[in-house]
């Protein structure tokens, strides 16, 4: 009889799991939305929005032909699938990493890209420097590459709830700023959830306050690993309800961030054994 | 690998705490300021079609209308509209000339459309009723109507 027990903590490659999972699903988005991608590009959104965000705030990156932009975005998804592979992840990593900058500075404006990619280099960055890329997913490996995903990830809730602490103080749970947010978005773009729920004074004030608590507070799974499932569930509510109201979509390029935690379900499935 | 972890982490406390913005690290400052229903006002362009009946401007990309009219709406602010300066003119007619080029290019044909329509749009709340619900009323006003030339080039 083999018993085998892949997924207990400390006893499989955690690291290269998630790098598989999170490669393949962002080379499948990019994939599903690159014509997409291409027809704004050839907008030229660049004559409505000016000059698109600078590298960390300081390089203004070069614009690009089109063949350049195309190149851009097949070398940044050759980069996500041959980390997969397993021979020179890093070199594939640093491809994939470059090429992000280049393939989406230019149509940052896109709905569904403005801050919503700023993980992807993170992340990528972050595997470039971890150990055991290579090694089989039953090795096991170090932990804090995925920690620090988790770390990037919660900075995002966590920056968003200190900004509004920050510029309105608790009262921005009093449910009139959402209220605002939601008929504005509603004027903009006739989204009816967001009509409906503009109407409901209470309701925005209860969702405001929980957005404000679960922003300021989803940092605790990083030290309470116990709270990862709520937060992981309330965070995938969030997205979708935004998506729902104000068009807004983070999943289509965070979610693949968000398999991070696939690895720690995983080793509390329990041990199975073959005969 | 400690440098590394440390570097990461800084940076993203650092634009944490002080809120700025360094692509791809970003403090995500969206939706945190305080406001109210009475101070929404948005400004949405509207296509006046050759039959007259109006329609919204919807881009595939609907981030469009939303941008321009942000322009316009600093444009068409309750202290300029007194005084429409040459520049504000010039900003004007630089924002049409874009719409009408994203027209061109989503639609092909723009002829169907004779003018377009700067439309201001507000709420107006009423009392709230004992069920909770407060009854939102829209008001909209045509700020401004350009008619579309027909150009066969």
């Amino acid at each position: 009889m083999i018993t085998v027990n892949l997924f207990l903590s400390g006893h499989y490659n955690g690291v290269r799991l998630f790098l598989l999972l999170f490669c393949l699903a962002t080379a499948l988005q990019f994939t599903l939305h690159a014509r997409e991608q291409l027809h704004f590009w050839r907008t030229m959104p660049r004559r409505v929005y000016g000059n698109p965000p600078r590298l960390l705030g300081r390089v203004q990156l070069p614009a690009l032909t089109e063949g350049q932009f195309l190149l851009a975005g097949g070398l940044f998804v050759t980069g996500l699938l041959g980390a997969t592979v397993g021979i020179l992840p890093q070199f594939f990593l640093l491809v994939a990493l470059i090429a992000y900058f280049f393939y989406f500075n230019p149509i940052m404006p896109l709905a569904y890209i403005q801050r919503k990619t700023n993980l992807i280099p993170i992340v990528l960055l972050i595997l470039l420097l971890s150990p055991g890329l290579s090694q089989p997913l039953t090795q096991p490996t170090p932990i804090w590459p995925l920690w620090l995903v988790k770390a990037a990830l919660a900075q995002i809730y966590l920056s968003a709830g200190v900004q509004k602490l920050r510029r309105s103080g608790w009262q921005w749970g009093d449910g009139y700023s959402l209220q605002a947010y939601l008929v504005e978005h509603y004027l903009w773009g006739d989204t009816p959830a967001a009509w409906w729920l503009a109407q409901r004074l209470w309701l925005c004030r209860w969702i405001s306050r929980l957005t404000l608590l679960f922003e300021v507070s989803f940092v605790l799974i990083l030290v309470f690993p116990a709270l990862t499932p709520l937060y992981v569930a309330g965070g995938l509510l969030f997205h979708l309800a935004t998506g729902l109201t104000m068009r807004i979509h983070y999943l289509i390029y965070l979610g693949p961030v968000y398999l991070v935690f696939v690895p720690e379900v995983l080793a509390r499935v329990p041990p199975w054994s073959y005969r | 690998m400690i440098i590394a972890f440390t570097v990461v982490l800084g940076v993203l406390a650092w634009v944490t705490i002080r809120g700025q913005e360094a692509w791809p690290f970003s403090a995500y400052p969206m939706f945190s300021g305080r406001t109210a229903i009475n101070k929404v006002r948005v400004v949405r362009i509207a296509l006046e079609t050759d039959t007259g009946a109006r329609v919204w401007w919807r881009s595939a990309f609907y981030r469009y209308p939303e941008a321009v009219g942000l322009s316009l709406k600093k444009l068409y602010a309750p202290a300029s509209t007194t005084s429409t300066t040459p520049l504000v003119s010039a900003q004007q007619q630089k924002i049409y000339a874009e719409v009408v080029r994203l027209l061109r290019q989503e639609e092909g044909d723009r002829h169907r459309y004779r003018a377009l329509l700067v439309i201001s749009r507000t709420v107006e709340p009423t009392e709230e009723r004992a069920s909770g619900e407060q009854a939102l009323v829209i008001q909209e006003e045509v700020l401004a109507r350009l008619p579309l030339s027909h150009d066969h080039s």
